[in-house]
């Protein structure tokens, strides 16, 4: 068990919106999250992330840290990162004035003191970050502007899968990463992310859209509804919402 | 008053031989003593009080000033309030020539009394043949003990027929008095002045600084201000746009913690059409700090085709803290465009988050997200002029309790 979050309930602004969640995630496993607008799939990426509006009122969120179960709600946001939790976000936000470059190497070298794996000094990070920059295609000169200052929509998802491929997550959520993509973006990004996919990690799609899963093959299938997931099956389950939606499901 | 008539009645005794212009001075003192300190509107935010209470004592002469010149730069160094400026000797720059002066024109009254107030006002002049290469440094240090409750004007005034970059900064960690800085700037048609003032002052001090500036055709005056305000700081700086093409581009930045007091006003005054001016001061303040910034930009009837931007973005750290800032336009033309903007909030959260998401503790996302926000001024400078801000502004971000 990699993950494990059991009866979950969480609001927002008092208001629930995670109301009994369960999910289990091994090592090795892609696990795909679908359902309607407002059922509740970026509000999961964000508490599991530790977003501080999100306010868990009940259950638990286990994460196997040293083979022990470790519940990352006592944890704080930039812990949980350390300890290879990774939310690409759905709105990436824009930090202006922090270079890309600046950004990437410190956020690697906090994780890397944490795990105790050797940080990298300027040269060093230079050269393993332009090898990554390749895994998205992204030019060199993003590496110089401000934290996705004056970045296009793609050029945003891609910075984010970007620092994916540069942190190595043990657990990765990807926050609808296929929305605002055109399909040759959507291909650039999907080829990124499976070039990610490894027996010791595991990623967590939430998409509203089948097709992001046709370049990104999912182990499992859940459909969140109501705050809860009412259904879990094969990649099999994301053909049959595309083509009859999901009131057959509620 | 009576620590200032004091201070002064002692300096012109036993200094009167050296004044230049003993007109201007006397108009200053008598004018100062009949009106008091500033009031009005303009002065509502500063309080004399404190300055009132103090002793204040005009130094004696003590430490030598002197210029040298260093690979990369001309460093002169005034030190202690020396009056000995003549003993400069410039000869061997090129294109640089300081002489001392008594003339300026009449300003407000404490204002006046300030730049007068030694007698006469150093005056370098920055000829066709400066080499604008090469920056020139002025490092105003006050490290004498007798300096703490002094009274120390200083009167500096710059004559561009060139392009040259003057860097000025007062040092003074045991200083606690009262020190008056004047920067008058005539730059010439074509020519490009770039002002660049930093404080070093202690926590204990009071400051105020005027600048102004005479801006000719084609010509730029720019300015970058970082203030460390003591007990309290005021800044008046004043810009004439006097003929086509002419620019001021302002830039000010305030970091302002514990009860700490800076007040900001500037005055832009678009005299002709095709003149172009830009401020944008940003200030960071924590604990019950307080800044005031006060943006006046005034276009002339005849000013036709003048652009004018001006914005002051606030970030404030504390609940106690407080800002009051206000642009003040008056515009009289029709064919211009002046943009003004203020914000005042807080820690963007959304962007602390995503920082934490990335493994950057809260601590450590704010710093970054403040030190963003106050070098985003300084992005598009220099090297030299980021050199000579950066370290400081990264000590005082350091020093602030809630980052």
């Amino acid at each position: 068990m990699l993950l494990e979050i059991k009866d979950l309930h969480a609001e927002v602004e008092e208001k629930p919106v995670l109301k009994g969640l369960n999910l289990t995630i091994n090592p090795g496993e892609v696990h795909a999250i679908m359902g309607p607008n407002g059922s509740g799939k970026s509000t999961l990426s964000k508490v599991v992330a530790g977003h501080p509006s999100y306010e868990v009122t009940k259950g638990d969120v286990d994460f196997e840290i040293n083979f022990k179960k470790v519940n990352l709600l006592d944890l704080e946001p930039d812990e949980r990162a350390r300890e290879g939790i990774f939310l690409a976000f759905q709105y990436p936000v824009e930090v202006p004035g922090v270079s890309n470059f600046e950004f990437l190497m410190t956020s690697y070298n906090a994780l890397a003191k944490h795990q105790g794996y050797p940080e990298m000094d300027e040269s060093q990070f230079g050269d393993f970050v332009r090898e990554k920059m390749k895994l998205v295609k992204m030019r060199e000169e993003f590496l110089d502007r401000s934290v996705n200052g004056g970045f296009s929509g793609g050029e945003k998802k891609r910075n984010e899968i970007l620092q994916m491929a540069v942190l190595n997550p043990r657990l990765a959520f990807l926050d609808e990463t296929d929305s605002g993509l055109d399909i040759d973006a959507l291909k650039v990004v999907a080829e990124g992310v499976n070039s990610l996919r490894s027996k010791d990690n595991a990623i967590v799609m939430v998409t509203h859209y089948q097709r992001l899963l046709d370049y990104i093959k999912p182990d499992f299938v859940h459909v969140l509804s109501g705050g809860q997931i009412i259904k879990s099956g094969g990649p099999d389950l994301a053909l049959k919402l595309e083509s009859e939606g999901y009131d057959w499901i509620q | 008053m009576e620590n200032i008539l004091s201070a002064w009645q002692s300096y012109k005794a036993s200094n009167e031989s050296q004044f230049v212009s003993h007109k201007n001075f006397d108009q200053a003192s008598s004018s100062f003593f009949t009106q008091g300190f500033p009031k009005g509107e303009d002065w509502r935010y500063v309080s004399f009080a404190n300055l009132k209470k103090r002793s204040l004592v005009w130094p004696k002469s003590s430490g030598k000033n002197q210029i040298e010149e260093l690979n990369d730069r001309y460093v002169l160094k005034l030190q202690n309030f020396s009056e000995a400026f003549e003993a400069l000797d410039t000869s061997a720059i090129k294109g640089m020539k300081i002489d001392v002066s008594g003339s300026d024109d009449p300003c407000e009254n404490f204002t006046d009394l300030n730049s007068w107030f030694p007698g006469r006002q150093l005056m370098i002049a920055f000829g066709a043949e400066y080499d604008s290469s090469k920056p020139l440094y002025i490092e105003i240090n006050i490290d004498n003990e007798e300096l703490r409750t002094a009274f120390c004007p200083v009167s500096l005034v710059f004559k561009s027929q060139s392009t040259p970059k003057v860097f000025v900064e007062t040092k003074g960690d045991g200083f606690e008095g009262f020190l008056s800085l004047d920067l008058a700037t005539q730059v010439n048609e074509g020519c490009r002045l770039g002002l660049y003032l930093q404080e070093g002052l202690s926590a204990e001090s009071h400051a105020m600084v005027n600048i102004k500036a005479d801006v000719a055709k084609d010509a730029t005056f720019s300015c970058f201000d970082n203030t460390n305000p003591g007990l309290w700081s005021r800044h008046n700086l004043r810009v004439n746009l006097n003929d086509k093409h002419a620019k001021a581009s302002l830039k000010g930045v305030y970091l302002n913690q514990d009860s700490h007091f800076v007040d900001h006003h500037t005055e832009i005054h678009h005299k002709v059409g095709q003149t172009f001016s830009e401020q944008d001061y940003r200030g960071v303040l924590g604990d019950q700090s307080k800044a005031v910034f006060n943006g006046k930009i005034q276009i002339d009837e005849n000013a036709s085709g003048s652009n004018s931007e001006l914005i002051n973005k606030n970030l404030m750290l504390s609940k106690k803290a407080e800002i009051d800032t206000k642009p003040e336009l008056q515009i009289y033309n029709d064919d211009v465009k002046a943009a003004h903007g203020a914000t005042v909030g807080q820690l963007d959260e959304e962007q602390r988050f995503y920082l934490q998401s990335r493994g950057y503790s809260a601590k450590q996302a704010g710093q970054i997200l403040a030190k963003a926000f106050v070098f985003g001024l300084l992005d598009n400078e220099d090297q030299s002029v980021k050199d000579f801000f950066g370290p400081q502004l990264t000590h005082s971000l350091s020093q602030m309790k809630e980052l």
